[in-house]
């Protein structure tokens, strides 16, 4: 038992692991059956099974349209008190990240400064997980020196993403049109935007425009922690909370470290490192429930005294 | 307290609300069933499938596992043949084909080669392998159970739902039927060979079968 239990887990066998567990989330909740054994109850049964499996679509659509803080624990909703085995902590985190699908997605990142000036970027996305022909929203304020930079928000529909591991940021479609990520580069929608450098700002609709750059989103963390290659190092605190640290080298030279909330196995912070142990880049994350409060965080902020213009300064878009 | 040290049956009893029990259960046992679903499989996707049915049945139908009438795997190989049963009845009613293309599970290129390798590992015996075919379905399936998938007669009668005498019963004629294929293929090949070999001895030696 022992050696087949450690044997590492194939791919699918983790997508396996992480459905089952998404579906345990819903199916804990339900009355236990009292129908005798074999067939019958199998067969009846499995039809909830299949519902509970579509992609977790089940457990998505029970966490991710409350608005209590407090029901959004990620991954199995009832926490349980044993230890669990570190090796599925990367099966977790990515239950976690997608019973997030309809919350604000929030990240900080803050370069290690070089010769430039020290910037910070906040991004919100919403929601963290669109769906095809969705809005999607999503905000970014760069704040360098502590003096704003920009400040924008693009609203766009969501496209669907090709079949596929791993689209190329940039490529060409069947008819030459660029894309990204394997979606229309542009694309038509709204955008706001402040520029601290001209202290201006704009409102375009309907606008012809380069789709948002893609920067860390959820998707793009789930997808990270898919792949694999994470090695578990013990725990750390990060602001009162206490994390399960992830590690994977890139190529000789660099390293990737996520942190995970022990609690909910949510991503709390990555960092991506040379093999110098010089931090280039720390970007903390945050899940926020989709509450006016918090959709009002998507909307850039126009100080005071900045006149309204037709549209950005030139390459400030993009 | 950790449930590395818990009894398959301890598990068992705790899948419904403790999904860290759950996930020992299906780390412990996963290879078991993905070797019974690579016997009857023959395309690596529906063995992952068919290991995914049969745990989320497992979850669904654990509060019906009794410790007092067996073991947990034989209980957990029962829900896979049930499950490999309705996966079947699925294909004939759908049409093998729309079966086959609908909602398949997408495996990596890695993964696929792993579980041909399982599947490769599991019809090790060409000569076996054709020899089975000779047998009747039921009879194939008491063989497989027993002679591939490790269960005892008692246990394997369970997952079919038959009494073991019965069970006991099919196996024998299994096996006289496939002793008796085997011999005639070694006389077949025997017929081929021509006179080339003289010395040996002309009248054909029973085989056992290798399960």
């Amino acid at each position: 038992v022992t050696q087949t239990r450690d044997l590492p887990l194939y791919d699918f066998e983790v997508d396996i692991l992480t459905e089952l567990l998404a579906a345990h989330a819903t199916v804990a909740a339900t009355p236990v059956t009292t129908s005798t054994p074999r067939g019958s109850t199998v067969r009846r049964l499995v039809p909830v099974a299949a519902a509970a499996v579509a992609a977790g679509a089940v457990v998505i659509a029970v966490t991710a349209t409350g608005t209590d803080v407090g029901s959004r624990t990620g991954a199995p909703s009832s926490v349980p008190s044993r230890p669990r085995p570190i090796a599925t902590v990367r099966t977790r985190a990515i239950l976690a990240i997608d019973a997030t699908a309809g919350d604000i997605f929030h990240t900080r990142t803050v370069e290690t400064p070089g010769a430039g000036p020290s910037c910070v970027q906040d991004v919100w996305t919403s929601p963290a997980e669109p769906v095809v022909g969705e809005l999607e929203r999503e905000r970014s304020l760069v704040v360098c020196d502590g003096r704003l930079h920009q400040d924008v928000e693009m609203i766009v529909t969501a496209a669907a993403i090709p079949p596929g591991p791993n689209p190329p940021l940039l490529s060409e479609g069947p008819d030459g049109s660029p894309l990204m990520n394997g979606q229309p580069a542009t694309t038509t929608g709204e955008y706001t935007g402040v520029d601290g450098e001209t202290h201006t700002w704009w409102h375009l609709s309907s606008t012809r425009m380069t789709r948002p750059l893609p920067a860390q989103t959820a998707q793009s963390v789930r997808a990270d922690l898919a792949a694999g290659a994470y090695t578990p190092e013990g725990h750390a605190t990060i602001d009162g909370h206490d994390t399960l640290v992830l590690r994977r080298g890139i190529g000789n030279s660099a390293a990737d470290t996520i942190w995970v909330d022990a609690t909910t196995f949510l991503p709390v912070r990555s960092e991506f490192a040379t093999a110098a142990s010089t931090t280039l880049m720390t970007t903390d994350y945050e899940f926020l429930p989709p509450t006016e409060a918090n959709l009002a965080l998507l909307a850039p902020v126009v100080p005071p005294g900045y006149p309204k213009v037709d549209g950005p300064p030139v390459d400030t878009q993009g | 307290v950790s449930w590395n040290d818990a009894t398959d049956a301890e598990l068992m009893a705790a899948v419904r609300s403790d999904p860290a029990s759950l996930e020992e259960l299906y780390r412990r046992h996963r290879r078991r069933v993905m070797n019974y679903a690579a016997r009857r499989c023959s395309q690596p996707a529906d063995v992952a499938d068919l290991v995914a049915a049969t745990f989320m049945a497992v979850l669904l139908s654990a509060s019906t596992y009794d410790p007092g009438r067996g073991d947990v795997i034989p209980w957990i190989i029962g829900v896979a043949h049930r499950q490999h049963g309705s996966m079947l009845r699925r294909e004939r009613r759908q049409g093998a084909l729309a079966a086959r293309s609908a909602n398949r599970r997408v495996l990596s290129d890695d993964d696929i080669a792993r579980v041909e390798e399982q599947i490769d590992a599991a019809r090790r015996s060409p000569a076996v392998e054709t020899a089975l075919q000779v047998l009747s379905a039921p009879q194939r399936e008491a063989m497989w159970l027993v002679g591939h998938d490790g269960l005892t007669p008692q246990e394997a009668a369970r997952v079919v739902g038959i009494p073991s005498a019965a069970l006991r019963l099919r196996l024998s004629r299994a096996r006289h039927t496939l002793r008796q294929a085997l011999r005639e293929t070694d006389d077949a090949e025997d017929t081929d060979a021509g006179t080339a070999d003289n010395t040996r001895d002309s009248t054909p030696q029973p085989k056992e079968a290798p399960l």
